[in-house]
């Protein structure tokens, strides 16, 4: 059994930035091939980095939320390296850090939120399984503190981070026989959303820090990546249906 | 609010518990041509496409105006299309919008019109959601989808409505007591291979309204943004 992801052919949505990121570069790190999805020109960095790494990777642009191009970078994969082993539906909207009440939660704002969170993972659930069946893969959803706890001041965004969490709990029953691991990663850590928060609000950081028992806020590269490295590693292959809540002791209540 | 036995059911039970009821069908076939209708003994039942928070609100106001003051709003069903079984890898786009995203615009939408209704004197919001979305069920991820996220978006109102006066909460039942057409005491839409229930499966009418009833009074004013599991004893989640 190995930790390493020698061999393995990880897609990352949103991989352009932030956690996302993190994510393909220590995947690459840890031997994967990485493709890394996402709509800006910030995805082509995240390839050419893992490249100057000594790494493999290719950057597709992608919008999760229109499905040819989900089609495209799961065709990428399998044509550039092979087949598929993993995908992590890490991508969110833009408006993911947009303070905001339930009440005036408008059409526009809704909308997208459910079609980058949600409706981009059916599209790389739906384009994902044949290839993930073939290898006994893993489906990784990156979720958030707030679809578990519910947030007074992201509602829109608690609400399809929660519901990814009920799509991660049916899909592992069901993929299961297929052979397939359906996991949740729920990570408190920075990203270019909450350091944009912090901005905004100073007291924001100091705060949070006081709430989390580890003293500080998770680091993308160093305490979220070597998770999910983990769970699509051997030692994750029993690990299926759960949300696995990385945020250094903050939240306890399951 | 609701479109089917369940919400009949449901309703009934809360009369049973001396609750005045009305109902937001979300199929307008239920009223007919008038504004409400009020078939038998059951609760009177007006239409509600739940299409916006103010097309929600108004159909409150007109319940109020028709019946009495609103305390509580029960969110019973969003849409039958969410409990359609079928594994996600045979969904089309369009039958997963039907059945994940519609009845999610839907929840919104009641909320923001519970809201609407109740900020400023209080009251209660409460979600039925299927105990398969504590737990997971094969051939039920739409269904998933939509009630976690319910219970997700309950959490973010109870938590932003609290000093308001208004408590939200969640009751987990059995999925076959939510789907058209199952009797109840089959498995219906439930985890192939659950426990067995440590009591007798509850049924809307004689188990679960006397609950939700409970909770909308005054009794359980400290509690919201929980989810109470009315399932017999089933799964006994954390």
């Amino acid at each position: 059994m190995t930790e390493g992801l020698d061999g393995r052919v990880v897609l990352v949505t949103g991989g352009g930035a932030g956690i996302g990121r993190a994510l393909c570069l220590v995947c690459a790190e840890a031997g994967a091939d990485v493709v890394v999805a996402g709509p800006g020109d910030n995805a082509v960095e995240t390839a050419a980095l893992i490249a100057g790494r000594g790494g493999r990777a290719v950057s597709v642009r992608t919008d999760v939320t229109v499905s040819g191009d989900v089609e495209a970078a799961v065709r990428t994969a399998v044509e550039r390296f092979g087949g598929l082993d993993a995908v992590v539906h890490n991508a969110t909207s833009r408006r993911s850090s947009e303070v905001g009440t339930i009440d005036g939660i408008d059409g526009a704002t809704w909308a997208d939120h459910v079609a980058v969170t949600l409706r981009g993972a059916y599209h790389c659930a739906l384009t994902g399984l044949p290839h993930l069946r073939a290898r006994r893969g893993r489906f990784i959803v990156m979720t958030s503190p707030a679809g578990i706890e519910g947030s007074a001041a992201l509602p829109a965004y608690a609400a399809v981070k929660g519901a990814l969490r009920g799509l991660v709990k049916s899909l592992a029953v069901e993929w299961g026989p297929l052979g397939v691991n359906v996991v949740g990663v729920c990570p408190l850590a920075h990203t270019p959303a909450l350091d944009k928060a912090y901005t905004e609000n100073p007291a924001l950081e100091e705060r949070l820090r006081q709430v989390v028992p580890a003293g500080r806020i998770g680091d993308p590269a160093s305490d979220i990546a070597p998770v999910v490295v983990f769970l699509l590693g051997d030692g994750g292959r029993y690990i299926s249906g759960q949300t696995i809540v990385v945020d250094g002791g903050r939240f306890t209540g399951l | 609010m609701g479109e089917d036995d369940a919400a009949r059911a449901l309703g009934s039970g809360l009369r049973d518990q001396g609750e005045t009821v009305v109902l937001g069908a979300l199929d307008p076939r239920a009223v007919g041509n008038g504004d409400t209708q009020s078939p038998g003994d059951g609760p009177a039942t007006m239409a509600c496409a739940a299409t916006s928070g103010d097309d929600v609100a108004d159909v409150l106001a007109r319940a109020e105006g028709a019946h009495g003051p609103l305390h509580a709003v029960v969110l019973v069903s969003a849409g039958r299309e969410a409990t359609v079984a079928g594994d996600l890898a045979g969904l089309g786009p369009a039958q997963w919008r039907q059945r994940v995203e519609v009845p999610l615009e839907r929840t919104l939408a009641c909320f923001q019109g519970a809201y609407r209704r109740l900020r400023g004197r209080g009251g209660s919001l409460m979600v039925l959601v299927p105990t398969l979305a504590l737990v997971g069920s094969s051939g039920f991820a739409p269904w998933s989808a939509v009630a976690e996220g319910q219970r997700s978006l309950a959490k973010a109102a109870a938590r932003a409505w609290g000093r308001e006066g208004i408590t939200v909460a969640c009751v987990a039942v059995p999925g076959a007591l939510l789907v058209p057409g199952v009797a109840t005491g089959t498995a219906g839409p439930d985890r192939r291979g659950q426990p067995e229930p440590a009591l007798a499966s509850p049924d809307l009418r004689g188990a679960v309204a006397p609950v939700v009833a409970s909770l909308v009074s005054d009794r359980w004013r400290a509690v919201t943004g929980a989810t109470v599991a009315v399932d017999g004893g089933v799964w006994m989640t954390p």
